[in-house]
């Protein structure tokens, strides 16, 4: 069965039994057929979202709908989604094929059926020659595959995946993420997918929504997410080595713009200027500046009078690139500099801290006041 | 066990009665020559020789026929000793006993067959034994080049255990002695351990159809196993929702389940009297079923739940998403995986209600309900006139079963409070 | 990793778990209501009238306090003795179940003991005895004239005494039966407990120079103090509760002097008379013991754990 599979929260609010909030009147709709991913470090509350659609969580407030169908009062089995857990939470007493074989008993099909597609979700996934053994006989990647195949078996309207990968290693990981992402478009089911780790989601989401203390801040497509975040904590968290982000006082004069920092300051970019003070009629003085590592220029010696002078304290050598670590007045810059290059902790640098990338963030409010 | 295997144990035990009887007699030669140098300590080379001799034969005959064996000379001693001792034991009672009871041909025959096979048994399995658990002792003896004073400090240790496990089943040897006297014959003031002329009377008058025994017996059976299966029933969804799930009143529960546990059961007796009165259950064994599953619930739930905790609460979730209801995931997921903890609880139920004395005597009037319990105490009540082979014999038969079902659990028991006691 | 938030039991929000919930309870509510907590009422209840076994099935009135009066001025010295004797009983066979327990575990842990299996086995050999059995065997082996502990004694050349008709001598007797029953629950928590403990902590020891003794003193016991003492306070309830060693083997001493507050309540349910102020005595007992209840748990934090 698997009609419009669309998933709408409608100002869903979860508190729990000790005051804490662990969702703020979310409101997400995923699209029939669509991977979204949500994101976000320890104790955002994607995991709790993830289980209130699965129906383990009530909520507090609010109506989820799945299809269309209001399903805020539903249990768990009623809801037609599937999961596959962290842990992937295999039944250790059962052998591979009763696990895949499971949710289809519970639904009362029949033996010839369950086993047909049993077999077929078994040679879908790969794991065809597993099916008498049992999990414990498994390695991570296979009982991995098996999870994936007792979600997958029953057709369901929605997948809800909670950090399946997180317990692979690198290698594995890197390969199943494109496994799933084939898998899904071929199967055509909407998923929603938990992760905390940034790349996973800018690989495998047609969206992302980022989540923080509770609350969404931002839900857009991936590259939207780096190159137009919304806000502060957004865009110092998506991208590696993260934003570099400097508070300071703005200052825009008739010529040019500026943000005064402790110590120095940076000459704000033409086309940022006009930008800004087109899409805002009022700015104000504190902001903080957000320019990426790859947008900073470093050079040994310039005369530039726009660069800002500090002192490398420390270097990470990539191979592909060296990571510079420059430490500017009170703040900690990050600049990224060709393999070729041969700076030294304690050197004295010139960064280039102005770019037609940068965003300017209100202090108060963190929101981009680019957009 | 297959059928290869049991031709082997008794091949086993053939071939070694064979070999035995063969060298012995070229023992018993060389024991003369060595009598002539010494009594003592002729006596003393030609016991180490016996048993050198029974650990040899053994040692060959399980590497041809099972695995390999180590012989060198420590191990052929040890383990000629231990063999020695059980093949005695085991061909004691084996040849003995049936001979009691009917002597004949035929009789014998069978117990030869029988003798040969279990002391075919007996020598691997303590072959296996010394494989597994003495020689790699023994070898780490060695390897650690321990000084002689160690060396000392280590072999008291063993024989400290072996003296203080003596003096703990002397009551259990005791009574096994006193089971086989005549009822006179027990009234002695010196200590007896092999009873003067040993006799199965005792267990003839136990096992008659007519003894008390087979009554009693019935009964306690019934209670118990009424009280394992229906706490059992009633404790697991109880101590599954304690488990999974938040509920309001859970807490308060969760105390009332320790305080009822602490509450002096014999503040409640006069209560459980009025109630079966009140019943008319009393003087019944249903009622005293009902009384025993009282006292034994809290400690199951409580129990059970302990033991649910330990398994995650995913796979719960998992069948939840798959499409079982509450009970489903319960019954097929959770139930299945706890089953060990189930059994050890069963266990430690049918115990509590098989050993208990005090209500029983209470509640049971007639005589024809007597539990084991009761009827044991009567026996022992006409003081001098009580004839203590019948009560050991009868001791025996109602322990035998329950003993040897806690042998083969002791290592879950052991593991279970273990856990407990590192968590608590 | 994102934490896993815990459940809450709003009652909005999860009210039909709740109702799942009590159905599971159902059966057992019942039945620990009708056949527990119903008792236990009732039986504090009945201190409070005159209760004998000929007036049980009606008759018997309520007389508010005065049994609790007739105990505190009319008994009080005979409730004294009793308790007396309770608490002698049960501190010193509880001493002597720790020793016996301890002793053993730290015996049968050491690596130096082989066929460890087959040692176990039968040193846990008590427990797997019907207690009824083993009590009555002792019974036996304590009688003066053929009773084997006297062969033993006049094997040795000492005189055998008549134990269950000597105050003191009895009481050693319950003492000795009673550590032979329960001292492998103490040694199974306690050699749990000693095998839980990692290797590494001694070997570091070795090296930082300690003896075996100061290992004992400073590693484990303080390691194996948490289990200890959760052990010891079960085993203190249990002992407290015992009557069958006292009853069954000289019925609570020659002349009741060794009764503790058990057999002394047991005997007077048996002989019928006094229901009422059994009642109230045994009702005083239990308020020291949820007392002490109350404040074991405490120490032992059992109360946290319970979530």
């Amino acid at each position: 069965m698997n009609f419009l599979a669309d998933v709408l929260l409608e100002n869903v609010t979860k508190k729990f039994e000790d005051g804490v909030v662990a969702v703020k009147d979310l409101y997400i709709e995923v699209k029939d057929k669509e991977f979204v991913v949500l994101l976000g470090p320890s104790g955002c509350g994607k995991t709790t979202t993830l289980r209130l659609i699965a129906g383990l969580e009530m909520p507090t407030s609010g109506k989820i709908y799945i299809g269309g169908e209001d399903v805020t009062k539903l249990e768990p089995w009623a809801r037609d989604v599937a999961m596959v857990f962290q842990s992937y939470a295999l039944y250790p007493h059962m052998t591979v094929y009763d696990n895949i074989a499971f949710p289809l008993k519970m639904r009362k099909c029949p033996k010839a059926e369950i086993s047909r597609r049993v077999e077929d979700t078994a040679e879908l996934l790969e794991i065809k020659d597993f099916l008498k053994r049992k999990p414990r006989q498994l390695s991570g990647g296979q009982r991995q595959r098996v999870a994936l195949a007792r979600a997958i078996v029953r057709n369901p309207r929605v997948f809800l995946m909670d950090e399946p990968l997180s317990n692979l290693d690198a290698k594995l990981r890197v390969l199943m993420r494109i496994e799933l992402k084939k898998l899904q478009k071929r199967l055509g089911v909407t998923t929603i997918y938990v992760t905390h780790d940034q790349t996973e989601a800018m690989t495998l989401a047609d969206r992302v929504a980022i989540q923080f203390s509770g609350a969404l801040q931002q839900y857009a497509p991936p590259t939207k997410v780096y190159s137009r975040p919304e806000n502060k904590f957004v865009a110092g968290f998506i991208g590696t080595p993260p934003m570099n982000l400097i508070d300071g006082k703005l200052s825009i004069k008739e010529n040019q713009g500026t943000v005064e920092a402790d110590d120095f300051t940076i000459k704000i970019d033409q086309e940022l200027k006009e930008r800004l003070t087109q899409k805002n009629d009022r700015l104000p003085t504190d902001i903080t500046y957000g320019v990426r590592p790859q947008d900073c220029r470093i050079s040994a010696r310039s005369e530039q009078r726009e660069w800002v002078t500090g002192k490398v304290y420390g270097v990470e050598l990539l191979g592909s690139e060296n990571v510079i670590h420059v430490e500017v007045g009170k703040n900690r810059i990050v600049a990224l500099a060709s393999d070729q290059s041969t700076y030294q902790m304690g050197d004295t640098v010139r960064v280039n801290l102005t770019s037609k990338k940068a965003h300017i963030f209100d202090r108060n409010t963190e929101k981009n006041l680019m957009l | 066990m297959n059928w290869r295997t049991l031709a082997r144990y008794f091949i086993h035990g053939m071939a070694f009665s064979f070999l035995f009887f063969v060298l012995s007699i070229a023992w018993v030669f060389a024991a003369i020559s060595l009598v002539n140098i010494g009594a003592l300590i002729g006596l003393v080379i030609g016991v180490v020789l016996l048993f050198l001799l029974v650990g040899f034969i053994n040692s060959i005959i399980t590497t041809n026929l099972w695995f390999r064996v180590r012989s060198r000379f420590w191990d052929l001693l040890f383990h000629g000793i231990a063999l020695s001792v059980v093949l005695l034991a085991l061909n004691g009672i084996t040849i003995s006993l049936p001979n009691f009871a009917s002597p004949g041909i035929a009789t014998s025959i069978i117990t030869f067959v029988i003798a040969a096979f279990l002391d075919g048994f007996a020598a691997v399995k303590l072959a296996g034994y010394w494989r597994a658990e003495c020689a790699p002792w023994i070898r780490v003896l060695r390897a650690e080049k321990m000084s002689g004073r160690r060396l000392a400090f280590a072999l008291s240790k063993n024989a400290l255990a072996i003296i203080i496990e003596l003096a703990i089943i002397f009551p259990i040897v005791w009574i096994v002695s006193a089971s086989f006297r005549s009822y006179g014959s027990l009234l002695t003031t010196t200590l007896q351990i092999i009873p003067p002329h040993p006799t199965l009377e005792a267990y003839s008058w136990a096992l008659a159809l007519n003894s008390p025994f087979w009554p009693a017996l019935t009964n306690s059976l019934l209670v118990s196993l009424f009280t394992t299966g229906f706490c059992l029933l009633v404790a697991s969804p109880a101590a599954y929702a304690m488990s999974r799930f938040r509920f309001l009143g859970k807490r308060p529960i969760l105390y009332a389940l320790i305080f009822i546990q602490f509450v002096p059961g014999l503040l409640m007796f006069i209560a459980f009297f009025y109630l079966l009165l009140f019943l008319k259950l009393y003087d019944n064994l249903f009622g005293l079923a009902l009384i025993y599953v009282a006292l034994v619930l809290p400690f199951d739930i409580w129990n059970l739940k302990a033991f649910f905790d330990t398994l995650p609460k995913d796979i719960d979730e998992a069948a939840l998403i798959d499409g079982a209801s509450y009970w489903g995931a319960m019954f097929r997921v959770v139930l299945p995986l706890a089953a060990p903890g189930m059994a050890v609880t069963a266990f430690f139920s049918f115990l509590t209600a098989w050993n208990e004395f005090a209500l029983a005597n209470v509640i049971l009037g007639s005589e024809a309900n007597y539990t084991l319990p009761l009827r044991l105490y009567a026996l022992t009540q006409r003081d001098i006139a009580t004839n203590w082979p019948h009560f050991a014999a009868l001791s025996i038969l109602s322990s035998i079963p329950l003993v040897i079902v806690f042998m083969v659990i002791q290592r879950y028991l052991r593991a279970g409070l273990a856990i407990g006691a590192v968590k608590g | 990793m994102s934490k896993k938030p815990k459940p809450s039991p709003f009652l909005k929000d999860i009210w039909r778990r709740n109702a799942v919930a009590y159905l599971f309870m159902f059966p057992s509510l019942v039945m620990l209501i009708v056949f527990n907590a119903y008792p236990i009422i009732f039986s504090i209840g009945i201190g409070f009238t005159d209760m004998t076994i000929y007036n049980i099935t009606g008759g018997y009135k309520f007389i508010g306090l005065t049994n609790y009066q007739k105990l505190l001025s009319v008994y009080s010295s005979q409730i004294q003795y009793v308790l007396y004797k309770t608490v002698i009983w049960t501190v010193t066979n509880v001493a002597l179940q720790v020793a016996v327990g301890l002793a053993l575990a730290l015996l049968y842990n050491s690596k130096d003991l082989f066929g460890k299996k087959i040692h176990l086995a039968i040193v846990i050999l008590p427990w797997a005895m019907p207690g009824f059995t083993s009590i009555l065997i002792w019974y036996g082996m304590f009688q003066t004239g053929f009773g084997s502990i006297n062969q033993i004694l006049r094997t040795v050349g000492l005189p055998g005494p008549n134990w269950l008709n000597n105050e003191w001598l009895a009481f050693a007797a319950y003492n000795i039966t009673n550590a032979w029953l329960a001292y492998p629950f103490m040694m199974t928590v306690i050699l749990g407990a000693l095998q839980s403990i990692s290797p590494e902590l001694y070997e570091a020891a070795t090296v930082d120079g300690a003896k075996s003794w100061h290992k004992l003193r400073h590693i484990t016991l303080p390691l194996i103090k948490r289990p200890l003492l959760l052990a010891t306070l079960l085993t203190t309830n249990t002992t407290f509760q015992q009557l069958n060693v006292q009853y069954l083997l000289n019925l609570g001493g020659p002349a009741r002097l060794n009764e503790t507050v058990m057999v002394f309540g047991y005997r007077t349910i048996l002989t019928g008379n006094f229901y009422g102020l059994a009642s109230a005595f045994l009702g005083l007992v239990l308020i020291i013991v949820l007392l002490i209840g109350f404040f074991g748990l405490r120490v032992s934090r059992i109360a946290e754990e319970a979530k």
